[in-house]
Parts: C-alpha cells; structure tokens; sequence
C-alpha cells in the first residue's frame, strides 16, 4: 500500500533525477527506497529509461565541422 | 601573431562546447545541414566578441545564448520562418505526474531494444517548449536555473516542462513499444 513516503518519492523524484533535490530531501527518497521494493522499482526503471533516453541522444558534432571551426580559429 | 593564454582558453572552451552546442542547433533547425551553419555562425560570433568574454564564466551557457540569438535573428529575417514557442509562448503552470509508470514488460529487453531512432521520433512529436527544456537539461545538463535564464522562463516553467516531457517521452516510446511499432 502506498505511504506517505512514498507520496513524497512520486512528488520529488523528478527534482531528484535532475539533482535539483536538497541534500535532506534527497536522503529521504533514498531511504524509502531502500526500504521499499515498489518505489525502488518505479524510480529504478525511470532512472534506467532517462538515462538510455539521454544517452542516445548525445551525439558528438561531426568531424567535418570540427574541423571548420578549427580551420576558422586559426584564421583569426 | 602569437595567441594569448586567454585567447586560447576562449578557443579550447569553444571545442570542448562543439558537440553540446551541434546537438542544440540540431535542436533548433531539426536539419544536420543548418545546425553545422548555425554552429559555425555562433562561433565566428562568438571569436569575434571573444574579448567580452570574462574567464571563470559558464562559456558554454554564452555561447549557447549566442546561438539562441543567431538563430532568432535568422528567423526573424525568413518571412516564412516561423519562431518556436520556446520564446513567445504563455507560461505554463502546474505539474503532471507522470502516468505511465507501467512500462512494457520484460523491462530489461525493452531498454535493450530501444533505439536512438524511436527517441528521435518521439522528440518530434514534443512540442518546441518541451523539447527545448528537455534538451537543455537533461541532454546538456544546465540546471533548471541557467536553462530559466537562456529561454527567459521562470525555473517553475522549466520544472514543469521537464517533467511533463519526460512523462510525454517514457509514455510514447513505452506504448510504442507495446504496440510493436518502436522497435
């Protein structure tokens, strides 16, 4: 059944993952989800979702304009 | 003429924002082509001013206004170029939780299966404002309070947005996935 600490987890996880939480707060979800296989769960597989989201999303500039911009640097 | 110290630690801040400051002009123009012409436009900028540039100063949220104001400009001076809502948007207020907290199941082979093309497509179908957010966030890592400052947006704005575009992003790729179409 869901408590209030979990409420809590479901109201700041957001801020959490963005490491925007306070460091009391951020203690406090970390507590309940060691305590609480449900939320460690939910917060598990969103972390794990966001991170292989962001992650693909990282794509390094190409060499070609790497290579402009350097060619334009030593112009100036 | 030798380069000085200062100069050089302008230019390295510059090459070490490069692939930051692709994927935001990306961002911006949804077209490789116009991205690498926007990110060689910021930086000509950005080396022509390099001389307003204080040390010890966040480089890479500069150059990132820089190309904000680049690519405004540019828009401004298309008539047919429609501005993103990013910066002529109402704010908006209020959170949305995230739903969809049932993700497909097995979730170890749906993460494993997930692929850079079905988070594009889902990046597309973001509005502007979210998409702008989620970039600057959570792609390139500004805090809430340095992507307020670049959009000109209140931080609850940002906060808001993030979170409903992180919830938009996990439900569509999770029902697509359910659906068979994602991978």
């Amino acid at each position: 059944m869901m408590g209030p600490e979990c409420l809590f987890v479901l109201d700041n996880y957001n801020d959490y993952v963005s490491g925007e939480l306070d460091r009391d707060s951020s203690a406090r979800v970390e507590r309940h989800i060691s305590v609480c296989p449900n939320c460690e769960t939910f917060l598990g597989r969103y972390m794990a979702l966001h991170g292989k989201t962001v992650q693909l999303l990282r794509i390094p500039a190409p060499t070609s304009l790497r290579d402009s911009i350097a060619r334009m640097m030593e112009k100036v | 003429m030798e380069k000085s110290e200062k100069r050089l630690h302008f230019e390295n801040e510059i090459l070490s924002s490069l692939d930051s400051m692709y994927r935001y002009a990306l961002h911006l123009t949804r077209n490789p082509e116009d991205a690498s012409d926007l990110v060689q436009e910021t930086c000509a900028r950005a080396l022509k001013a390099a001389g307003r540039f204080r040390t010890g100063t966040n480089a890479r949220a500069w150059l990132f206004a820089i190309m904000k104001n680049v690519f405004l400009n540019q828009r401004r001076a298309k008539s047919t170029g429609e501005i993103p809502s990013d910066w002529t948007e109402d704010v908006e207020t209020g959170d949305q939780r995230f739903s969809g907290s049932i993700w497909p199941q097995p979730f170890e082979i749906f993460l494993k299966d997930l692929m850079r093309e079905d988070i594009e497509r889902a990046m597309s179908e973001l509005s502007d404002d979210f998409r702008s957010v989620f970039v600057l966030c959570d792609v390139e890592g500004f805090s809430y309070a340095e992507t307020a400052e670049l959009l000109q947006i209140p931080v609850g704005t940002v906060r808001s947005r993030l979170h409903r575009a992180r919830a938009s992003l996990q439900s569509m790729l999770s029902q697509w996935y359910s659906e068979g179409l994602g991978g």
